[in-house]
This record gives C-alpha cells, sequence and structure tokens, in this order.
C-alpha cells in the first residue's frame, strides 16, 4: 500500500491542535504564567532599587523568570504529555483510527511546542516592556536569546516525552528535572569528568556528559544584560544542537512507546 | 460456528498474549483463541471480568499487537491502516478528550481518519441526529451524563461508516433507561447490516441483541456460535410437579429424598442426557402413579444462556 504522506501529516496536525487546545486550558500553565508576570513585577522593583543601569537589571530578571516558568512547564507538561493520555486511557481511540503511535507522539510534542513558544513569547514580550519602560534600547541580542531558549524548552519537553512515554507522570517530572539540573551544570561536570577522584568514575561521568544535553549552550542571558556579542552562527549551530537532540530524543520516546504494551 | 454462507468479517486464529507482570512473570491473558464472525452478524462476546475480553479487543481494533497468532477483519490484518479505516469502535468507558465539545470531538476524529473537512461537516449533524444528540452539538463533553457520552461514542464510531462495530461493553453502568437506547442505537445499526461484535457481561443483553455469542474464561474460548444452536445441543431437563397421598410410605421416603417442597407438592428435577431424558421421566411417573400419587405438571427445562456462561466460567 503506498503511504499516504498527506494523510499523515494531516492526522499529526489534529493531535497537535488538539493537544494545543488541552495544554491551554491547563491550570499549571496559567500558575506558571502568573508566577512570570510576579517575577517580572520583581525584576522592575528590583530595578529601581539599583543606582545605574536599572533597564539592565530588570532584563537580567526578565529573562531568568522567562528560563525558569518555561523550564517549568516544559518539565510539567513534557511529563504529563504522553502519560495521561494511557492513564486516562484517551490514547485507545486515536490508536484505532489508523494513527500510528510514533504520529501520536511527535504530534502531542509539536502541541507543547506551540504552547511554549507562546508562553515564552508572551512572558519574553512583557519583559522588554518593562526593560523599555526602565529605559533600555531593544536589540537583536534579545531575538536570539527568545530562539535558544525556546529550543532549550523544546529540548527539555523532549526528554520528560522519553521519559512520560515509560513511567508515570511523577517520576517523568523527577528524572526530567534532574536532566535540568545536570544540563545547566554541564560546564563544571565536563571539568569535572578529566579530574575526578576515584578515577573509575572519569568514564561515567564523561558518558553522562556526553549523553545529556548541554543546556548551558542555551544560556546567553549574561551577554543579552551587559549587551556582550554573540554571533548569529552561533545561535544557529546551537539551535542545530538543539534540533537534533529532539530529534534524537522523539526517536527514543517513539520507539520505547511502540513496544509498550498499552 | 460462523455460517459457511456469508463471508467472514472477524477471522481470528489461534491468538496467544501474555502480559508482563514482573522481569520473570507474565500473565497469559490470551490462550490459543480461535473465533470467526460473519458478515452482518452481531456477536456477542461474554465472559467474566478478567476473562481476556478486553484484551482481544484491544488486539482486534489495533492498539496493540498478539504475541502469536493472526487476527483479521476482512481479510485484512488488524493492526494496518486500510483495516482500521474498515471499523468503528467505542470503549469500555467514555475514554474521551472531555474539555472539547460533540462536533470538536466528532470533527477531530474525522480528520484522524482522514475524511475531508466537507465530508465531516456533512456527517456531524446526520450523526448527531442519529444518536438524538442534535441539541448538544456545541456542549462540552465533560457536562454530559454517561447516556449521552455513549450516545456520541456511537456518533464517533459511525463517522466513517464503517463496515465493522466493535463495542466494549456498551452498557456498562447505563441506567435502564440509557440501557434501552444503547440497545435500540445496536438494533438499528444492526439493521443497517453492518457487523457488531460487542462484549459484555451481562447475558440479558446478549439475549435480546446478538444472533450469535462466544464464550470465553481464563483467557480461553469455551464455545462459541449461533444462540439457538447452543442451546439447542445442551443436556435438557425435566422438572416433574407432584403430590403424594402418604410421605411416609417407604417407597415415597426415598423420592421425597430427592425432591423439594413446594406450597403445593414436590418438585423433582431430572437431569440427563437427551436420549435418556424420556426414559427417566417415564419412570419417575410410573413411580409416582404406582404411590397413587398426583402429576400435576412436567415441565421441561431448556438450556439458557446463563447456564452456558456459568458452565463456561467453571
Amino acid at each position: 500500500m503506498k503511504t499516504d504522506y498527506g494523510r499523515m501529516f494531516r492526522q499529526v496536525a489534529a493531535i497537535s491542535y488538539m493537544t494545543f487546545q488541552e495544554l491551554l486550558r491547563e491550570k499549571i500553565l496559567w500558575s506558571s504564567f502568573v508566577f512570570g508576570l510576579l517575577c517580572v513585577g520583581l525584576a522592575y522593583a528590583a530595578s529601581q532599587l539599583s543606582y545605574t543601569d536599572n533597564a539592565r537589571i530588570a532584563l537580567d530578571f526578565g529573562l531568568t523568570s522567562v528560563s525558569l516558568v518555561g523550564g517549568l512547564i516544559s518539565i510539567i507538561m513534557g511529563s504529563v504529555l504522553i502519560a495521561k493520555e494511557v492513564q486516562n486511557r484517551t490514547l485507545y481511540l486515536i490508536l484505532t483510527k489508523s494513527v500510528w503511535r510514533s504520529q501520536f507522539v511527535v504530534g502531542r510534542l509539536i502541541g507543547l511546542l506551540g504552547i511554549l513558544s507562546l508562553n515564552t513569547l508572551i512572558m519574553v514580550g512583557i519583559s522588554v516592556v518593562v526593560f523599555l519602560f526602565t529605559g533600555g534600547d531593544l536589540g537583536s541580542l534579545l531575538v536570539k536569546s527568545l530562539f535558544l531558549q525556546v529550543t532549550e524548552f523544546g529540548v527539555l519537553a523532549a526528554i520528560a516525552c522519553i521519559f512520560s512515554v515509560f513511567s508515570t507522570a511523577t517520576l517523568a517530572a523527577i528524572f526530567s528535572s534532574g536532566v535540568w539540573v545536570i544540563g545547566h551544570a554541564m560546564t563544571d561536570l565536563k571539568a569535572l569528568s578529566s579530574r575526578i577522584e576515584p578515577e573509575f568514575m572519569r568514564p561515567v561521568l564523561g558518558l553522562i556528559t556526553n549523553l545529556l544535553p548541554d543546556l548551558t549552550r542555551f544560556d546567553i542571558k549574561a551577554h543579552v544584560a551587559h549587551d556582550l556579542p554573540v554571533t548569529w552562527t552561533y545561535i544557529a549551530v546551537t539551535m542545530g544542537y538543539g534540533f537534533v537532540y529532539i530529534v534524537f530524543a522523539l526517536a527514543a520516546a517513539c520507539l520505547i512507546f511502540r513496544k509498550r504494551d498499552l | 460456528m460462523a455460517s459457511q454462507e456469508k463471508p467472514l468479517a472477524i477471522q481470528i486464529e489461534k491468538l496467544t498474549k501474555r502480559y508482563r507482570t514482573g522481569a520473570l512473570k507474565s500473565n497469559l491473558a490470551l490462550d490459543d483463541v480461535t473465533l470467526k464472525v460473519s458478515q452482518g452478524e452481531v456477536f456477542g462476546f461474554l465472559g467474566p471480568n478478567g476473562a481476556g475480553k478486553t484484551t482481544l479487543i484491544k488486539i482486534l481494533v489495533g492498539i496493540m499487537g498478539a504475541d502469536s497468532g493472526t487476527c483479521r477483519i476482512l481479510g485484512l490484518d488488524t493492526l494496518g491502516r486500510e483495516a482500521k479505516l474498515k471499523l468503528g469502535y467505542l470503549p469500555e468507558r467514555p475514554y474521551f478528550h472531555d474539555f472539547l465539545t460533540s462536533a470538536e470531538f466528532l470533527r477531530f476524529h474525522g480528520r484522524l481518519l482522514g475524511m475531508t473537512e466537507d465530508a465531516i461537516e456533512s456527517r456531524i449533524p446526520a450523526l448527531l441526529k442519529k444518536v438524538g444528540m442534535s441539541k448538544s452539538r456545541d456542549q462540552k463533553l465533560r457536562t454530559f451524563s454517561k447516556g449521552m457520552l455513549q450516545r456520541i461514542g456511537f456518533a464517533q464510531a459511525l463517522l466513517h461508516d464503517p463496515a465493522i462495530l466493535v463495542l466494549d461493553e456498551p452498557m456498562s453502568g447505563l441506567d435502564p433507561v440509557g440501557r434501552r437506547e444503547v440497545r435500540d442505537i445496536i438494533s438499528e445499526i444492526a439493521g443497517m447490516g453492518k457487523t457488531i461484535f460487542f462484549s459484555t457481561h451481562i447475558i440479558h443483553d446478549v439475549e435480546v441483541v446478538c444472533t450469535t455469542v462466544g464464550f470465553i474464561n481464563g483467557g480461553k474460548l469455551k464455545g462459541s456460535g449461533n444462540i439457538e444452536s447452543l442451546l439447542g445441543r445442551t443436556v435438557k431437563s425435566m422438572e416433574v410437579r407432584y403430590s403424594l397421598p402418604d410421605a411416609k410410605d417407604p417407597g415415597s421416603e426415598k423420592m421425597l429424598k430427592t425432591s423439594r417442597r413446594t406450597m403445593d407438592g414436590w418438585v423433582l428435577d431430572i437431569e440427563s442426557d437427551v436420549d435418556d431424558l424420556e426414559d427417566q421421566v417415564n419412570k419417575v411417573l410410573a413411580h409416582i402413579l404406582s404411590l397413587k400419587g398426583n402429576v400435576r405438571a412436567v415441565v421441561p427445562r431448556k438450556s439458557t444462556l446463563e447456564d452456558l456462561f456459568f458452565e463456561g466460567s467453571r
């Protein structure tokens, strides 16, 4: 039978749209959003306490809030993305409609990425308003930061998705949080992996640093806040690294999910 | 067995499925199940809870594969896309995305089926009317009662006009009105010539709706076929209602020990093979008359689906 790519694409699009609609109603999204707004408000307040460079402090605070809130949403929503569908058995009806399990996983993740992009765009938008309000000048660094931030959230969501296909939502959230923390400590871990004692721990640490994503690559908040240059080549290479990681994580999630008894 | 004249709608051969319950442990959910359902039949799949009904249905509708054996609908492997387009499925409980409205829910499933937007939009009003839900088109599923959810589930299963409908316990948890409504929908769909495969542990539902039946227990198929022929080939029993003038007569005492007392006399159940039953009854009647007793009635008792169910459950 000839593969109908058009129909497969429409099926994935239908699942993505339904996921987007579903996640938009989630309380956690709105709670995190309110938390983010409070952080941005705090950023404004903190900027007023400084005698110099109010705008830079506001922006630094704002971007940190975006990173924190977005990371939390990626992990929490990524962890329930598949697990909830299996637990609630809403997946059954979908799989009887000539939809492959991998299409379902991809569709769900795309829907989540849509939510994460929207959330990041709004949060960064608010940070920018505060930044401009406190006298800052808008440059391309902020756009570059936005690209990297959304890519990082995509990587986190894809990792949470892997855990979500074979464990419960709670365990998936715990595992993904661990990866988030390790990913942001990657520079130190890489340095440690050549010096750690006892020596047999070095290959173990080396494996961890090679296997898990280096999330420090996506973090250019300090550059944005202090107006340090970041080239578009760096942005393109780092986003490419993120996309490759997402594709591999998705492939792993699909492979595991295909073998799972429902 | 399935009627030989009609082509087969469902063909299951030597199906086996194990679930892993630990590193070295597994549970045999289906054990070498072979089953055939002809086109146009309403097939009732009976079995107690945990018998393997839902596992077989999950394989039948392509949610998961079997460890060994084959499962085909209209000659197509159930894990293939073509086969899935030929069947509609209603799950055991209405596991639907309840934040959607009726119309959104049907639209979503229509897109998954690969239907065009025009085809979906023209089918939605017709289906909602068929299941009596036209007024609830823009109502969210989370506000629906169980009966309403079952009806919208039927609309979803019929969206692409499938040849085969698989219904997993469609009447469980419904009140008598809801059960009646669902039964009426099943009868109406059966009248359209579609093949219906539905599982239940409620015998009355099968008696009212089905033409053929299969029994499963412990993962093994205990029997299947036309209801009339299944009941016809089973051992019958006779009930002899009688009274005796003197219960203390030595000849009476022996007989009364095997009888049960009623308001107006005694009842003796005679169970035997079909060939031997008539002789047994004649002997008992002759004995009652020799004791100068009265035979009030001789009632033949045919086996019911319930008897078959309990035999199969042992």
